[in-house]
């Protein structure tokens, strides 16, 4: 069974084999939810992971499987993510709308700054499930590209 | 029994637990609102207010409700605290023409202040340095646009005069991305700051930001109560601050401390107020007056042993202003900005509950903060949920009691910026007090991203993320005991 581990933002590859956890490709000794040498040791789980204090760092990691089948071959550059909650400034494309690569498609505003985004690659809207005004979330996809 | 009087607090958090503290002191009545699902509990005032609405517009923002609750409740004194309505000059004329105190600075020096155009024009009227710059309301042609900025040269940045806090700034570094920035600047500026009026000036490229803390009587007299830096920034906005500053010529500190009272004095400055400069290794320039008390005032506090807010409501009283040569400046403060936000996804801010909270109870470490445990962090409130101000004699020692204080702390369920903080007060540039506004971008941020977990730590993570039983408590002793710790401590990925 292979899963990611997210730590701080950082992924690591993880294994899980007969003889125990490997942590890219370094087996993990000790194996235990406690292990803090002399240090003090608090955590919370969420439904998103774990918030851990370790000594005096802070840690928050998140556990991900990764499924044989899909190998990564998602081409992620059509896909527009809204990098924070914010609201819907202006659209400038619409459903089956063909694209070239650069036109501008969408304005988020957060935080009062208005973030564009545009087309990574010449294509058609294949989704476009917001409109003006609409409240949206951090990494709702926002448009896709085909 | 003569009736206390009543101060009414236009905020909420931990700003009307730092104010009303002051209140009780001074013998005056704090209340405050019960809005968003917060009330008078935890925040020290004997009563609340309801304030009926769903968003930020509809409560603290709604200058209308807010003025009809005033008048209806036989307040004495309204105290903005800082964001919200603390820099709106319709709410203070408001708040003023009902005969009820306004504790900040008079509706016309916050409105011209609100301006960073005004700001500079009555910055030069009054003799202060500023950085070469260009202002405009309407967008001119791009060749008009380019001729314009050659006074200023390359780099240069432009704002949103209504703008704060970075919102809306953009560093253009050539003529050709001149006009496209600009254009941006000036639909943001339509949309979000009601004023069209667009400023840009000459951008520094090692810039330290230092700033001096005033107050005024309204009647031209003004005592600063000395500077602060505040360099540590990300996106523009500031995370650590500290008075004194150090690592600067003293005539440099002078000529600072001299305009700023020189600046305010000419205008007839009221109340709290701090004057921004920004140093670019030989000079000061003015940038602008926040006429606000701000949030980093506890570090002037811990240094010159005033207590601001009440400085603040004597002057609303008409008690007077303290003379400069009873203000002196003793050792060294330092604050810290506590975020709720992922230092590791770029600074996004978050939301979510918190699920464990303990701040230390130490020596010279001040805690301002209403957090506890099962508190909700709404998205539309300001990420800033706590902060830490420490005060030594000496910066070295500040900074050690500080990173005591911060591993002393315990903040569970969201993430947040304290193992950010931990690192910027090791950074050479911090300790030696050559950081830059820019430095976390230029090269502090990608080291702190860099650092790897070691293989112990990711073992304990992982196998509180597998939620498998834990060994009881008594064997992992044992075996802690038998440990070799330098096994795992070695190994980096």
């Amino acid at each position: 069974m292979k899963y990611q581990l997210k730590i701080n933002g950082k992924a690591y590859s993880v294994e899980k084999k007969a003889n125990g956890y490997f942590c890219n490709g370094i087996e993990l000794l000790e194996f235990n939810s406690k292990f803090v040498n002399d240090l003090s040791f608090e955590k919370t789980n969420t439904e998103e992971g774990v918030h851990l204090k370790i000594g005096s760092e802070y840690y928050f990691a998140s556990l991900e499987k990764i499924s044989s089948t899909a190998n990564g071959a998602k081409a992620e550059s059509g896909i527009i993510k809204s990098p924070l909650n914010g609201v819907v400034h202006s659209l400038e494309c619409e459903i089956n709308d063909s694209v070239k690569k650069g036109d501008k498609l969408i304005t988020v505003e957060a935080m009062k700054m208005l973030y564009p985004f545009y087309a990574e690659k010449d294509g058609v809207i294949g989704k476009c499930e917001v409109a003006k005004g609409d409240a949206v979330k951090t990494n709702q996809v926002l448009i896709l590209i085909q | 029994m003569v009736k206390p009087q009543k101060l009414l607090i236009v905020n909420r958090g931990e700003i009307v637990k730092r104010i009303a503290q002051t209140c009780i002191a001074m013998g005056i009545e704090p209340i405050c609102f019960s809005c968003l699902g917060e009330d008078h509990r935890g925040v020290m005032c004997s009563s609340s207010i309801p304030l009926a609405g769903d968003t930020l517009q509809e409560t603290f923002l709604n200058i209308d409700k807010i003025i009809t609750i005033i008048k209806e409740n036989d307040i004495d004194f309204v105290h903005p605290g800082y964001g919200f309505l603390s820099e709106n000059q319709e709410f203070a004329e408001k708040v003023i023409s009902l005969g009820v105190k306004w504790i900040g600075p008079d509706p016309i020096h916050i409105q011209e202040m609100g301006s960073k155009i005004e700001a500079k024009l009555i910055a030069e009227k009054a003799g202060v340095s500023v950085l070469p710059w260009h202002y405009f309301y309407e967008l001119p042609s791009k060749e008009q646009l380019i001729k314009d900025c050659e006074k200023i040269g390359y780099p240069l940045i432009v704002k949103a005069s209504g703008g704060g806090g970075g919102k809306g700034m953009r560093i253009v570094r050539s003529a050709q991305d001149l006009y496209d920035a600009v254009a941006l600047c000036a639909q943001e500026a339509a949309h979000s700051f009601k004023s069209n009026a667009i400023l840009l000036e000459k951008y520094i490229e090692k810039p330290r930001h230092l700033e001096v803390q005033i107050f005024g009587d309204g009647l031209g007299n003004i005592t600063h109560f000395y500077d602060r830096e505040c360099s540590v920034q990300r996106r523009y906005q500031k995370i650590i601050e500290e008075a004194p500053v150090l690592n600067i010529p003293e005539e440099i500190r002078t000529k600072m401390l001299n305009d700023a009272i020189k600046l305010t004095s000419h205008i007839k400055y009221r109340n709290a107020g701090t004057v921004e400069f920004v140093y670019d290794g030989s000079f000061v320039y003015f940038i602008e007056i926040n006429t606000r008390l701000q949030v980093e005032h506890s570090v002037s506090e811990m240094i010159t042993g005033y207590d601001f807010v009440e400085q603040q409501i004597r002057i609303a009283q008409n008690n007077g202003l303290v003379s400069q040569k009873q203000v002196k400046s003793f050792g060294h403060a330092i604050e810290v900005r506590i975020y709720a936000e992922d230092c590791y996804q770029n600074f996004m801010p978050q939301s979510g509950v918190i699920k464990k909270v303990s701040f230390p109870n130490l020596h010279q470490v001040r805690i301002d903060s209403r957090l506890y445990e099962g508190y909700v962090l709404k998205s539309y409130f300001d990420p800033m949920i706590a902060k830490i101000s420490v005060y030594d004699t000496c910066k070295q020692k500040t900074i050690l009691r500080l990173k005591n204080a911060l591993s002393e702390t315990i903040l569970l369920g969201v993430n947040h910026n304290i193992n950010f903080l931990m690192f910027i007060l090791s950074t050479n540039e911090f300790q030696n007090s050559a950081f830059f506004t820019n430095s976390i971008e230029k090269g502090l941020m990608a080291e702190f991203l860099n650092k790897n977990t070691d293989l112990a730590k990711i073992s304990c993570i992982l196998k509180c993320l597998l939620n498998e039983p834990d060994t009881d408590d008594s064997q992992l002793t044992e075996a802690a005991s038998v440990r070799k710790k330098s096994l795992f401590e070695t190994i980096e990925l």
